[in-house]
């Protein structure tokens, strides 16, 4: 069956069609639904980016879901709850993220003593210890005020391997700190 | 913005979200794209993955169950021996076949996604064929000897360690989802 042909089926036909393997079915039913709800997610979402990244995971838990849906109800309520699911579990996700974040802010003046904190922040030479990477994180951290997401991006690396990264340096310059003190 | 997930919020935005006009939302291209490699992953790609991870689980099955007697562990006890003893020689060949095929599967299970694993099942019966033959080479270029009907008997159990142990995955995990 070519595209053309594919086009004309309703939703709910596409639907059944897919379940069977039919793979251009899925592109039918991407074109004719990702513009409503990415525009749904961008009214509510900050950045486009954010947006784009939760219309992906919305068709994608579409297509994970793929056997659960029943081909005598409509497509579109049942594409409408994935997309609103898997948004609210974004935002419960950047939430549970933000506060792990603050408590991370939090642990660096303690992790740090007060005499090695410069008028202009954080004292560079006590970075010296850190590996590069873990250095460069906590820099970007603390002076630039960058969140694990943009310091994932500019260390090429994870959101979690970013927190990991300052977390193991923190300790670290800890450690560093209490064996000069002795 | 709450986590309000009532039924008359649900209502109300997906009235909003049905009367959205998706004629001026731009949805780039590559979007799509990178989903569909994540939704149907190459076929070559994943049967490249499970051939890599075949060599090293297959070399390391042969350390519990010699295949055509090579034994490169130098393990003084095999299951092809436990195999002979209860079943004769040719139920030794079709058990040794199935193990040496199904570890394989069952340990690509760490390293596949779904979406990877379903891309196997498409062709199961043609990429265990494959790896089967393959495996059977390597075997005779490792100095084993193949005997025909011996030989035959390995692969048919080889065709149906892969094909259960596919089979058995996909549906295991497809649950879990």
């Amino acid at each position: 069956m070519t595209k053309m042909d594919l086009a004309e089926k309703p939703d709910e036909e596409l639907m059944e069609m897919y379940k069977m393997g039919e793979q251009l079915a899925f592109e039918i039913l991407f074109l004719r639904h990702s513009g409503r709800v990415m525009g749904f997610l961008c009214k509510r979402m900050r950045s486009e980016k954010e947006a784009q990244d939760v219309l992906q995971e919305a068709f994608f838990k579409l297509h994970r879901s793929k056997h659960q849906y029943d081909g005598t109800l409509p497509f579109s309520p049942w594409l409408f709850s994935i997309a609103r699911t898997v948004w609210l579990d974004y935002l419960k996700k950047k939430k549970l993220d933000a506060s792990v974040e603050h408590a991370t802010l939090e642990l660096i003046p303690s992790a740090i003593n007060e005499s090695e904190i410069s008028e202009n922040g954080l004292d560079l030479g006590l970075l010296e210890v850190l590996p590069p990477n873990q250095k460069q994180a906590i820099s970007l951290r603390v002076y630039d005020d960058a969140t694990f997401e943009e310091i994932a991006s500019r260390l090429a690396t994870t959101p979690e391997n970013a927190r990991q990264l300052i977390s193991r340096g923190l300790k670290r310059l800890k450690n560093t700190w209490n064996s000069r003190k002795e | 913005m709450g986590f309000d997930d009532n039924k008359e919020q649900w209502l109300k935005e997906f009235t909003e979200f049905s009367q959205l006009d998706s004629s001026k939302v731009d949805v780039p291209s590559a979007l799509f794209e990178s989903l569909k490699k994540r939704i149907f992953p190459s076929p070559w790609m994943v049967l490249g993955k499970v051939a890599g991870i075949h060599v090293v689980v297959g070399f390391l099955s042969l350390g519990i169950c010699s295949q055509f007697g090579l034994n490169p562990f130098q393990t003084e006890r095999s299951l092809a021996d436990l195999f002979m003893r209860y079943g004769g020689h040719n139920f030794c060949m079709l058990a040794c076949g199935v193990l040496f095929m199904a570890t394989t599967y069952l340990a690509a299970n760490m390293f596949l996604t779904l979406e990877e694993l379903e891309a196997v099942r498409k062709y199961e019966w043609l990429q265990t064929g494959v790896i089967g033959l393959v495996s059977l080479a390597a075997f005779y270029f490792f100095g084993a000897q193949l005997v025909g009907t011996f030989a035959l008997l390995w692969i048919v159990g080889a065709l149906l360690g892969g094909f259960l142990s596919i089979e058995g995955s996909y549906r295991l995990r497809r649950s879990w989802v």
